[in-house]
């Protein structure tokens, strides 16, 4: 589990005078998750192409197992990087059964050796019944576990998975991601994964790797990149967040309506600091409902199912605030105290 | 890559050989050809050009908005009919016309039947300017009417039903909503009946009206100028190409497929109570391009056949050829086809301009191509035979001119655009990751072709095959000049019968061709269904 799988370092893709990608270092070890997150059209799936040997990187280098996959001079074919790569949608081939897609890899081996390895693969999967099916007769976890087995049996060390499960109903998807997940830890393959769905993106990565417009801006722990976000970006995109203008006194401290606080950005340089603006986030269920807190109003109340969301309101001048509680008892109008850990305030500078 | 660059190379060769020869023609003759003629070949040209697209666009625009929007009936069985002039060779229409209109011809003798011979020369004449615009238009109408008729049923359909929701009228509804949504289509269509209105040799040639495929044509066996003849060919392509550019400029690139065979799924029926208008109309169209057309071909095939049964062994040896040239043709025409857009889609932008160049054949009638093609092979021969000479080999001959092989070799380039087309739209609908994920799967190549887009294109490859085989199993002009020595095809025969005034002779040939390409055409529409193209 310590040693480096996977390289990529200073990969950068450009096409035409586009940059799609920009200096994209990082490294993957034996049996990790890694997941990529980004906005759309950030670059997420071109590193995928690039690990997977489908397009060439302008410049820098990808190495596994300290082999060179990749580099200016040197490009092994995808096909015998022993990378698997599987996409959102089905690309299935339609013209063949479920049985013949899943052999379809492994076309160069003995014909009895590939239907023992088919058919261990078809009942792992519960792929049994409808072996003998063509494509459009799955449904869409069926089809997602084909996609599945037919990379599998080319036993890669590395499964690159673009969206796998974005086409499915939310359910079906954490039910096929967790199979998927249990399955890929069990044979210590290591996974990079690449979604917009950052809930599932927590639930199963070791590491992730927030990227946009072709650059890596947080490379972390799935709780660094919630907990400390290295910018506003970041903190926002991974998670509702209420912003919030705020003040800095003479010796550097934010004026926040919970108290005051350090600037973790630019404390070492003071002057730098007073010249800029600054914002403060807080998540919405970082903040409680207490009988001692902040003194403010509730304007608002919804229903989303596990949990109650508020607006409430701690001055005219500020915007409304998010809370988040299990609490279903406060009514609207009400006055109600609030608090909140300081520590979990995140403050950023513009 | 390197065949594909290579085939496109082939291609272009021959086309600008003709521009070469064009630059050398003997200033004599050629003064001949321009004093006299070249304005008359000009002009007519694009009369012809003019009245045959305003005539296609009038039945074709008419025949799809009717058969699309209104009820009538026997609308279905009218639909279906509407399509077959595609597989009467215009020629024939033209023998069938004038043998009708003619003096001495089935009208005259009906007027005289009925006592009103004075009325006999109120006749219109079919040898006329007109009477070539009035065949070529009922025999490519069936371009615009399918390409249209999709266009409407798929394309405007929601918003033609909403305006007649709005009570907008329906002349209206015609013109300020399906011809303005329909016009890419349209000009599609369009581009394609001119294309061949200036490439038809054997409507305006027996029909005695002097166009440029006719001058070429002249000049060449008439004046026995070649270089003439190749500066003609020269105007004729420029013309294509102005045709090309301007559609190219017109249309909407991102449009997808334009027609489709399967017509069971376009009615759309807005006008939903039946109507003895449109039922009139369709009839009429339906009667004057395909029942009077093959009612005449059966009718003087027939006759024949009843006085004289051995006469169709006449027929045996040019049937074979022409199926066995078509299909051989066809067959390496499409798998041309389908190398270049495998490789277009492998090695992608780089190509295009390769690709480009093979299109060209598209834009060049088939007697430009003949011209082209003889020249490059006359000049490859003379370098065979010096070679030969030098090795000390005398007296061989031409080896390829005059061969099989210079036939099939201007069929493709003629053709290779119309096996193209659908190929390369069916591979545009193939998600690109159903590559990538062979690739990654470990398939080369040749796995990625043969056992991933061969299954998988294999009725866009039928499709293609079959409308090259119905294109050439009616071709003329190119196989006319290009054929070997007494190799004889249907359209050779029926060219050759008409041209000695043997119109019921000439019948029997036609009427094969058109039932040959019918079942191809049948083909085609069941894969349409089918596949749900």
């Amino acid at each position: 589990m310590n040693k480096d799988f996977l390289e990529l370092k200073d990969v950068s893709y450009q096409v035409g005078l586009k940059n799609i990608l920009s200096n994209i270092t990082f490294s993957l070890k034996k049996g990790e998750i890694l997941t990529i997150v980004g906005p759309s059209g950030s670059g997420k799936s071109s590193i995928l192409k690039i690990i997977a040997g489908l397009i060439k990187p302008s410049n820098g280098s990808i190495t596994f197992l300290k082999n060179l996959l990749s580099s200016n001079k040197v490009l092994i074919p995808t096909g015998e990087r022993k990378i698997g790569l599987m996409f959102q949608e089905d690309v299935l081939f339609p013209h063949y059964t479920v049985y013949e897609n899943i052999e379809f890899g492994i076309l160069n081996k003995e014909k009895n050796n590939r239907k023992k390895i088919v058919s261990k693969l078809l009942s792992v999967f519960k792929l049994n019944d409808v072996a003998d099916l063509y494509p459009d007769k799955l449904s869409g976890g069926e089809k997602q576990r084909v996609a599945l087995a037919r990379i599998l049996i080319t036993r890669p060390k590395i499964l690159l998975m673009d969206e796998p499960f974005s086409s499915l109903d939310y359910n079906l998807g954490k039910e096929i991601s967790e199979f998927t997940i249990k399955l890929l830890k069990e044979n210590k393959i290591s996974v990079i994964f690449v979604t917009h769905d950052i809930k599932s993106a927590f639930r199963v990565s070791d590491k992730m790797l927030i990227i946009k417009k072709g650059k890596i801006i947080q490379n972390d722990t799935p709780e660094n990149i919630y907990n400390k976000p290295s910018d506003r970006f970041i903190a926002e995109f991974v998670g509702e967040a209420n912003k919030i203008e705020a003040k800095i006194n003479k010796s550097g401290e934010i004026l926040t309506p919970f108290g005051k606080i350090n600037c973790l950005d630019c404390k070492n340089s003071q002057q730098e600091c007073n010249s800029k603006k600054h914002f403060i986030l807080i998540r919405p269920e970082d903040v409680n409902f207490v009988k001692n807190g902040l003194k403010c109003k509730v304007v608002d109340k919804f229903f989303l199912g596990d949990i109650w969301e508020y607006k409430v309101l701690i001055k005219k001048t500020l915007p409304a605030l998010k809370v988040r509680t299990s609490n279903s008892d406060v009514k609207i109008n009400e006055f109600v105290g609030l608090s909140i850990n300081t520590k979990k305030i995140l403050v950023f500078s513009k | 890559m390197f065949i594909s660059i290579a085939i496109a190379a082939i291609i272009f060769i021959p086309i600008t050989t003709i521009w070469f020869k064009a630059l050398s023609a003997d200033n004599l003759v050629w003064n001949h050809i321009y004093e006299n003629f070249f304005l008359k070949f000009s002009i007519n040209t694009i009369i012809l050009m003019l009245g045959v697209s305003i005539l296609t666009l009038f039945l074709g625009l008419i025949s799809a908005w009717l058969t699309v929007f209104y009820d009538f009936y026997f609308k279905k069985l009218f639909s279906y009919l509407l399509i077959i002039p595609i597989a009467i060779p215009p020629y024939a229409v033209a023998y069938c016309y004038a043998d009708i209109t003619d003096k001495g011809g089935v009208l005259f003798s009906f007027l005289e039947f009925l006592n009103l011979e004075q009325l006999q020369y109120l006749l219109p004449s079919v040898r006329s300017i007109h009477g070539a615009i009035f065949v070529l238009s009922i025999t490519l109408f069936p371009y615009v009417y399918l390409i249209a008729r999709f266009s409407f049923a798929n394309n405007s359909k929601k918003i033609i039903e909403a305006a007649a929701n709005l009570g907008v009228d329906r002349v209206r509804l015609f013109f300020k909503c399906a011809l303005p949504l329909g016009k890419p289509a349209i000009i599609a269509s369009l581009v394609l009946v001119m294309m061949e209105t200036m490439s038809d040799f054997g409507v305006v040639h027996y029909l005695g009206i002097d166009s440029l495929s006719v001058g070429i044509y002249k000049s060449w066996f008439g004046l026995g100028d070649f270089n003439s003849a190749a500066r003609l060919a020269t105007i004729l392509f420029i013309l294509a190409f102005i045709v090309i550019t301007v559609e190219n400029l017109l249309r909407n690139k991102n449009e997808g497929k334009v027609f489709s065979f399967d017509l069971s799924e376009q009615d759309v029926r807005v006008f939903s109570e039946k109507n003895i208008g449109p039922f009139i109309v369709i009839l009429f169209f339906t009667v004057i391009a395909l029942l009077i057309p093959f009612s005449w071909l059966i009718y003087s095939s027939l006759s024949l056949i009843m006085s004289d049964i051995n006469i169709i062994e006449h027929f045996y040896k040019a049937s074979f050829n022409s199926i066995m040239l078509a299909f051989l043709s066809a067959a390496l025409i499409t798998i041309v086809a389908a190398v270049i857009c495998f490789t277009q889609r492998i090695y992608g932008g780089s190509l295009n301009l390769f690709i480009n160049f093979a299109k060209v054949g598209y834009a060049s009638p088939g007697i430009v191509i003949a011209i082209g093609v003889i020249t490059t092979v006359l000049f490859l021969d003379k370098k065979i035979i010096q070679l030969l000479q030098l090795i000390n080999i005398e007296d061989v001959g031409l080896i390829i001119s005059g061969s099989f092989f210079i036939l099939v070799f201007a069929y493709l380039i003629r053709f290779l655009a119309v096996a193209f087309n659908p190929i390369e739209a069916a591979y545009q609908k193939i998600n690109k990751k159903i590559d990538f994920a062979a690739i990654n799967l470990g398939a080369k190549n040749s796995i990625l072709f043969f056992k991933i887009h061969i299954p998988m294109l294999q009725a866009s490859f039928i499709i293609a095959f079959l409308f090259v085989f119905i294109d050439i199993l009616k071709e003329l002009p190119a196989t006319l000049i290009l054929r070997p020595f007494n190799f004889n095809t249907l359209s050779i025969l029926t060219f050759e019968y008409a041209s000695s005034e043997q119109l019921k002779m000439a019948a029997i040939p036609s009427l094969l061709i058109m039932l040959f390409s019918l079942l191809p055409l049948i083909l085609i529409r069941l894969i349409f269904k089918v596949k749900k193209i």
